[in-house]
């Protein structure tokens, strides 16, 4: 079976989600920040797919959001945000063999939001914000609860990854 | 370094790496651990690739280096491309080859180090870092090594700060 990953970069909220093409979703999220000592980001987010029962599977896309700066100012976190997702980036290609798609929060918003709106979806908020991603999340995946916006935010960009792929 | 086998004691040779991200390239320097330069070369993504320059050093650590590294350490910009490279460095070294990687923040404050080593110091004298005292120390401290930019330079010298951070 194939599956795919979405991923919400983070420093104290990383996002990810395992989703498999039965529509079968593993959503997560860390704080790399609290990581032990030698226990890498990506690590963790490979700890959790392991009990989806992949062996056999493969990877076949992976959406991750690209880091933009807030009005174009750089923070303490902004650094380290940008590591993590080099480290992601190079752990997908090295152990997976998938380049993963770097979408900006507004571009993947937007593409959904056209792609659920066919279905019949219709944003609750005026917005691409947190409404927006959760109610999307709730929409695409109706069986699923989805604790925060991250991880409503990693579930999309899973199902992006799943639709980039099918096209 | 010291090691027994069952007839003999050997020397091994360790190594110190250094790596220098600037404007999408990554130099990298070894030294072997007397300080004496090894080997030092850039490596730069293919078009369309994000990972080949890190496939690459990966690929030139497995064949020369692999189990002897003392230490290593990295110098990146500040630019979005530079820091997501160090990222996918600091994954490839850790997972595989060590478990610290120093993070150098500041190789022109190694090579001034180096300069107060060898009795001068040019950012005490005012006049900051002149392009001719990095040609000459470099080439003098790294036999063999071609300047022709700051690249290779700022990978031996934070390979300088891995050898004291190991």
């Amino acid at each position: 079976m194939k599956y795919f990953l979405g991923v919400d970069p983070g420093w104290t909220n990383l996002a990810y989600a395992w989703l498999n093409e039965e529509g079968e979703l593993l959503m997560g999220c860390l704080n790399p920040k609290a990581l032990p000592r030698g226990i890498l980001t990506p690590f963790k987010v490979a700890e959790a797919m392991e009990s989806f029962d992949l062996f056999e599977d493969t990877l076949e896309g992976a959406v991750m959001e690209r880091f933009v700066y807030y009005d174009g100012v750089s923070n303490p976190d902004s650094e380290r945000i940008l590591m993590v997702t080099g480290q992601l980036q190079f752990w997908l290609a090295d152990h997976h063999a998938v380049v993963p798609v770097m979408i900006k929060a507004f571009d993947w918003k937007n593409r959904l939001s056209k792609h659920l709106y066919k279905q019949g979806f219709r944003n609750p908020s005026d917005r691409l914000d947190k409404k927006f991603s959760l109610a999307a999340a709730r929409f695409a995946f109706p069986d699923y609860e989805f604790k925060t916006d991250h991880e409503a935010d990693a579930a999309c960009m899973a199902y992006i990854a799943r639709l980039l792929h099918n096209a | 370094m010291l090691c027994s086998s069952s007839y003999e004691w050997r020397f091994i040779m360790k190594y110190h790496l250094g790596l220098s991200i600037n404007c999408g390239k990554i130099a990298v320097c070894v030294l072997d651990e007397n300080g004496a330069l090894t080997e030092a070369g850039t490596f730069e993504n293919l078009p369309g690739d994000t990972t080949s320059a890190v496939n690459g050093i990966d690929h030139f650590i497995k064949t020369n280096i692999k189990d002897s590294i003392s230490g290593a350490a990295m110098y990146h910009s500040k630019s979005t491309r530079d820091i997501l490279l160090a990222g996918q460095l600091l994954y490839m070294l850790r997972s595989k080859y060590v478990n610290r990687v120093h993070i150098e923040n500041d190789w022109i404050r190694t090579f001034n180090d180096v300069m107060v080593e060898a009795g001068g110091d040019c950012l005490k004298d005012g006049d900051g870092i002149q392009w001719a005292d990095l040609v000459d120390t470099c080439t003098t401290l790294f036999r063999g090594v071609q300047i022709s930019n700051c690249y290779i330079p700022a990978a031996c010298l934070t390979a300088i700060s891995a050898g004291r951070h190991s």
